[in-house]
């Protein structure tokens, strides 16, 4: 197979876990139990097991158009539909990968601004962030990958043992009766469910950066996997730890869960949480910033730089105009909701046009 | 020309965080806060330590009034040198009158701020939390009242609590909450029973020895210290009992009519004192302790049970028991349930060490 | 501009102006007194002999050349031509030549220059060079102490280093390469490799990098680190100087290359990875379970040293809510009286550590080391007691400066001390955020670093778990048997491990 980007460029298939696992994860993980217990209630747990699964499909899926292209969305799009129907989506592609970088960036920030530093406006916390994502993503796709990797490792082996503290307090009677709400209201809390799973499309846009990519789709699925375990995890915890009414009070719970563990040496843990997610959140930033450099110069052939620096001033611009609440959860809903038709409308039909273009130019 | 925006931007940004410093020895820690409701008024009473000599703390009181909550924190910032910080807060103590028209705002506003710690711990005052503050004050050690209530649970008779359980209890429909309830005895706060609460208003309170009733039916004990008076052949006595170890197992059965509860309560102890007409290497006279206490325990818990039932609060979580075992749980109709609730005890008290003497 | 840009870019405007012919050269050395020279009149002709007489060894040139001459049985006819002073003079290394260029820069490493009659071109240069006046002659390990093991050292002499080298590497596959750098001292600059061991493409960038450098005078090898370093920009050292003669040659045998120059005792070897800083010669000659111990401490105490005072510094000021119950009274108290911000304080202690560093290492060393303990103990001592700092912050100062000092490299102790400085500013303005942006730019700019190509976080980040058995611990001998690699080495086993014995006893029957 022929390598389109220079042999320096490119990371050995393991990293695609990481890469994977941080594009998942998230902000989302503070306040994702909220969302999915309307529906179903304490029997959520389940909505996240299915929702899981159906994103293991949806990557084997991803893998499938990916392996048959042998290049990135850019070129599938062109490649199925032609220049100019293909270039207007490749736009769409390009506008939806900034808007996620844009959200993960303002909600974080938010998070912040609510937890440590009420004090602190918007655009202080942004500038310092602007200047890590440029020193990053200049760096290219293997500083990058470098930066998935050590978010992943540092973050989990601090934050996920203090999870256990709040086993203190659990009661598993929470849980019980198992199975209490029907197959409409678990697949409902799914829906809800998957936004918190968006995130991995970017693998459309790394594929080619891959060495050796059909050895990479086994650690796809372990990453999914492991999210899947993630959340998992902490959706059971916060189950036994809250009760239902208390659950529907607290905004971030996952924070909140946080807040009770006490060490003989430390004792509001909730400050490291917030800071060590900053090494959480920056790789899913410069991912997604990444993503949208690169697929303006595949397109429009645009230096990745200049697309950088504008990139960046429209963060911090628009990062300023969503001041309120409300209006971050108004493009989160929005987000979520064409998310979910990308993922499961769009790449199906993607799959089926690119199997048919396959057959058809053979 | 890029270096040198970058630099200006920098030292711009350098400056921001400035605002938000609370260095640690610039702002006013307050370790306790008591209200009360004065006539119209809620008096806030506020204790903060000062570290002048070497290992020597001073407590220190400020007091104010306002004719609404909101208003007390603010007003004793201006009654203070330095901010006020609420971060370090670890009790916040409640009047009498204050408590039973309602704790809600209060718990509503400790939730919403995110500085204050979920180990936090409440408490009722029998009087005013203004005297049990200022009881304290002389002791001069900081915190001193939220550890009595932090060592009690550990070691002593009270259930486990802190801010965290109360929220859980205070939204679950099927448990009410409780809180330790302080009374002064010489000069000194003393924590002399829990204090029951429904709907946020507090209702009454139980002695201490019901407390530790409801810590092992709740929790279970680990270290309990006990004792009762038994009275056998007409001859009296105390018998005490150290290093209780107890645990309650809850079978629910007949969920759709009224529940039936059955407690079994199982308890592992030592003995520390017999009246000396008891001989405990006997083996007889153990089997005789041990039914004795086993009584003793059933009628204790089966008292305790109806005295709930009477009061209409559920501090045990019977309601939260039946909606795991039942699929459609309305909590109308527990509520109605409640008072005719059926609850069987079985106690079993094993003795296991008698101690090295004889 | 970067210091390695300046080097690399006047190549091209400098043009060499060298002596046209021997004569002139003669001329340009004549204004100089310790010029000699000598003529043995004989029948046919002269023989002129010139030399510096400070850098030839004066005996060697009475016994071996003068004295060869003023034999009574000297014929000076057996000498026709030139080329057979070989025969006669009993030194190894004569060189015939009229290349103006090349008896120049041999003549200013003290060969004499023997011409058979006046302004001959074709002379012979006799090397006569006084290569161990005037250089240490004991060669102790003095700033990378170890307890057990070997204490000898390089010298400044690259001669005895390479023989010092080649007495550990017994093998012809120890290849020495030697260019010469620096317009005005042509210091002879060795490269050392293992052929069939390292991989070409080490030593074809190592020797390209040196080639390309232009320099006037070439110092010490550290110099040669800095100008061919990857990345000039970092405070990382992306190379490993070291003095040591197991430590260099554990490098070579690992597949590295070795850069000696002549007149300093440093040895620089690369490609080098971030662990390489952290391992100790001490570790291999100890039992493997204590070195990976005092190697995880090492490591551990290197993250305390450059996060402790940021710590304190951001807990202290914005963050309070974190300190524990009963911590909360000492260090309030700790910090009553002091009139500066917890940022100051630090400032004031860290500074006055580094000045008492400074110091202390131009002091003499009679009054060095009680200069030392007094200003440390009493300085501290008093700054306390006029509550110009609190004793907590003290400990913790006086602690991360100790502990910058287990790296046994001397340049990585120093980074580590200046990493401190902008992780405590950015504490300051941002509590605990900032130290984790601190530690985000921190890890970017490692996984950038690469040195001599190989990236610079191996293996931790590209994540080779074959190779951690030599990494963060030590694992035993059984277990590092192979190369590492990340070097990518020709041959990947060193040595085969030896098969493990059970010993059995009645248990297992």
């Amino acid at each position: 197979m022929q390598t389109l980007t220079d042999e320096r460029f490119l990371v050995s298939p393991f990293f695609v876990f990481f890469l994977i696992y941080s594009n998942i994860i998230g902000v989302g993980i503070l306040s994702f139990q909220r969302d999915i217990i309307k529906s179903a209630g304490y029997d959520a747990w389940i909505s996240v097991l299915l929702s899981g699964i159906s994103i293991h499909v949806l990557v084997w899926m991803i893998y499938r158009i990916l392996t048959i292209a042998n290049n990135d969305i850019i070129y599938i799009h062109q490649f199925c539909f032609g220049k100019w129907i293909g270039g207007l989506l490749n736009v769409f592609i390009i506008i939806y990968f900034f808007v996620v970088g844009l959200i993960v960036f303002r909600v974080y920030i938010d998070v912040v601004q609510a937890w440590m530093f009420p004090l602190m406006k918007t655009w202080q916390i942004s500038v310092i962030f602007l200047f890590l994502l440029y020193y990053i993503v200049s760096s290219g796709f293997r500083v990058i990958t470098g930066m998935c990797f050590w978010g992943t490792v540092i973050p989990f082996v601090f934050l996920f043992p203090l999870v256990f503290f709040s086993l203190e307090f659990a009661q598993f009677n929470h849980l019980l009766p198992l199975f209490n709400h029907s197959v409409n209201e678990i697949l409902g809390s799914s829906k809800k469910m998957v936004f918190q799973f968006l995130g991995f499309e970017t693998l459309l846009m790394f594929y080619p950066f891959i060495k050796n990519p059909e050895k990479s789709k086994k650690w796809a699925h372990f990453g999914v996997l492991f999210t899947i375990f993630l959340y998992l995890s902490i959706t059971i915890i916060t189950f036994v730890f809250f009760n239902e009414e208390h659950l529907k009070h607290t905004i971030w719970p996952t924070l909140t869960l946080l807040k009770i563990a006490e060490m003989p040496f430390i004792e509001r843990v909730e400050y490291i949480v917030v800071s060590l997610l900053f090494l959480v959140v920056l790789p899913h930033i410069s991912q997604h910033l990444w993503a949208v450099c690169r697929g303006l110069k595949k397109l429009v052939n645009i230096k990745q730089r200049i697309s950088l620096f504008i990139c960046l001033f429209l963060f911090f611009l628009f990062s300023n105009v969503l001041e309120s609440h409300k209006q971050i959860e108004r493009l989160v809903d929005l987000y979520s909701s064409v998310g979910f038709y990308f993922i499961y409308l769009y790449v199906p039909f993607l799959f089926l046009t690119i199997n048919i273009k396959q057959k058809l130019t053979k | 020309m890029n270096s040198r925006f970058f630099f200006a931007v920098s030292f711009i940004v350098f400056l921001t965080g400035c605002e938000n410093e609370r260095t640690i020895d610039q702002v006013q820690i307050i370790e306790s806060i008591g209200y009360d409701q004065h006539e119209d008024e809620i008096k806030g009473t506020a204790i903060y330590p000062t570290f002048k000599e070497k290992g020597q703390t001073k407590l220190n009181i400020l007091t104010t009034k306002s004719p609404s909550y909101d208003d007390i924190l603010p007003r004793l910032n201006t009654k203070s040198a330095h901010s006020i910080e609420i971060g370090q807060l670890r009790l916040v103590l409640f009047g009498k009158k204050f408590a039973e028209q309602g704790i809600n705002p209060v718990i509503e506003s400790l939730k919403r701020d995110p500085i204050v710690g979920s180990r936090m711990q409440l408490g009722i005052a029998e009087h005013t939390a203004e005297d049990i503050l200022i009881s304290g004050e002389h002791t001069n050690f900081p915190f001193h009242l939220s550890e009595k209530i932090n060592q009690n649970i550990q070691n002593g008779k009270l259930p486990k609590m802190n801010l965290h359980l109360f929220l859980e209890n205070f939204y679950d429909k099927g448990k009410d909450p409780y809180l330790p309830y302080f009374t002064i005895e010489e000069g000194r706060a003393h924590i002399n029973g829990l204090a029951l609460f429904k709907n946020g208003k507090y209702i009454n309170h139980i002695s201490l020895n019901q407390s530790f009733i409801v810590k092992m039916l709740i929790d279970g004990a680990k270290n309990g210290r006990y004792y009762i008076k038994i009275n056998e052949n007409k001859k009296d006595g105390f018998i005490s009992l150290k290093n209780l170890d107890a645990k309650a197992h809850y079978t629910i059965s007949q969920i759709d009519q009224v529940p039936n509860i059955s407690i079994d309560l199982t308890m592992n102890t030592q003995i520390k004192d017999v009246p000396p007409w008891l001989n405990v290497t006997v083996n007889k006279d153990i089997l005789k302790i041990e039914n004795v206490l086993n009584k003793h325990f059933n009628e204790e818990v089966q008292q305790l049970i109806s005295l709930f039932q009477e009061y209409q609060v559920d501090p045990i979580g019977f309601g939260e028991m039946v909606r795991a075992k039942s699929r459609k749980w309305n909590y109308s109709r527990f509520q109605d349930m409640y008072p005719h609730l059926k609850t069987t005890v079985n106690t079993k008290v094993n003795i296991i060490q008698i101690g090295v003497g004889e | 501009m970067s210091f390695k840009q300046r080097f690399f870019k006047k190549k091209i405007e400098k043009q060499a102006i060298g002596p046209q012919d021997i004569n002139h050269l003669f001329t340009k050395a004549k204004k100089s007194s310790d010029f000699g020279q000598l003529s043995l009149i004989n029948k046919t002709g002269h023989f002129i002999l010139s030399y510096y007489n400070t850098l030839i060894d004066l005996e060697q040139f009475q016994c071996k050349v003068l004295y060869v001459f003023q034999e009574p049985s000297f014929n000076i006819g057996h000498i026709k031509n030139i080329e057979d002073i070989r025969n006669t003079i009993p030194i190894e290394d004569i060189l015939i030549t009229d290349n103006i260029e090349v008896i120049e820069s041999k003549f200013l490493k003290g060969y004499a220059i023997l011409q058979m009659k006046e302004n001959d071109y074709k002379c012979a240069l006799i090397n006569l060079a006084n290569v161990k006046v005037g250089l240490r002659e004991q060669n102790n390990v003095e700033n990378e102490f170890s307890v057990i093991g070997p204490q000898i050292g390089f010298v400044e002499n690259v001669d005895i280093n390479i023989h010092l080298l080649r007495q550990q590497i017994s093998t012809p596959n120890l290849i020495i390469q030697d260019i010469h750098i620096g317009s005005m001292s042509h210091t002879k600059v060795i490269i050392a490799y293992i052929e069939g061991i390292t991989n070409e493409q080490h030593i074809q960038t190592m020797t390209q990098r040196l080639q390309n450098i232009d320099f006037d005078v070439v110092f010490d090898s550290s110099q040669l680190h800095q100008i061919i370093t990857d990345n000039s920009l970092t405070p990382f050292p992306l190379l490993l100087s070291t003095e040591r003669i197991d430590r260099t040659v554990f490098a070579l045998i690992s597949g590295q290359v070795a850069v000696f120059s002549n007149g300093s005792a440093y040895a620089v070897t690369g490609p080098s990875t971030l662990l390489d800083f952290f391992v100790s010669p001490e570790d291999y000659y100890l039992p493997w379970i204590i070195a990976s111990f005092f190697r995880l401490i090492r490591i551990f105490s290197v993250l305390f040293s450059v996060f402790a005072t940021s710590i304190y510094i951001a807990v202290l000021t914005y963050h309070y809510e974190m300190i524990p119950r009963v911590l909360l009274g000492p260090l309030i108290f700790s910090r009553n009286n002091v009139p500066f911000t917890p940022l100051l304080e630090v400032l004031f202690l860290e500074l006055t550590i580094e000045l008492l560093r400074e110091a202390g290492a131009r002091l003499p060393t009679k009054v060095g080391q009680t200069l030392g303990i007094v200003g440390g103990i009493v300085i501290g001592q008093a700054s306390v007691e006029a509550a110009l700092t609190s004793n907590v912050l003290l400990i913790i100062v006086a602690l991360s400066a100790l502990a910058s000092f287990t790296t046994p490299i001397y340049k990585m102790s120093n980074t580590i001390r200046f990493l401190r400085f902008p992780l405590i500013i950015l504490a300051s303005i941002w509590g605990g955020l900032g130290i984790v942006v601190g530690i985000s730019f921190l890890i970017a700019h490692l996984t950038r670093l690469e040195s001599l190509g190989t990236p610079y976080t191996v293996p931790l980040y590209p994540f080779r778990r074959k190779d951690f058995a030599d990494g963060i611990i030590r694992s035993s001998y059984n277990a590092t048997s192979k190369r590492p690699s990340y070097l990518r080495p020709r041959s990947l086993w060193r040595y085969h491990p030896s098969d493990q014995i059970k010993k059995k006893n009645d248990f297992d029957d």
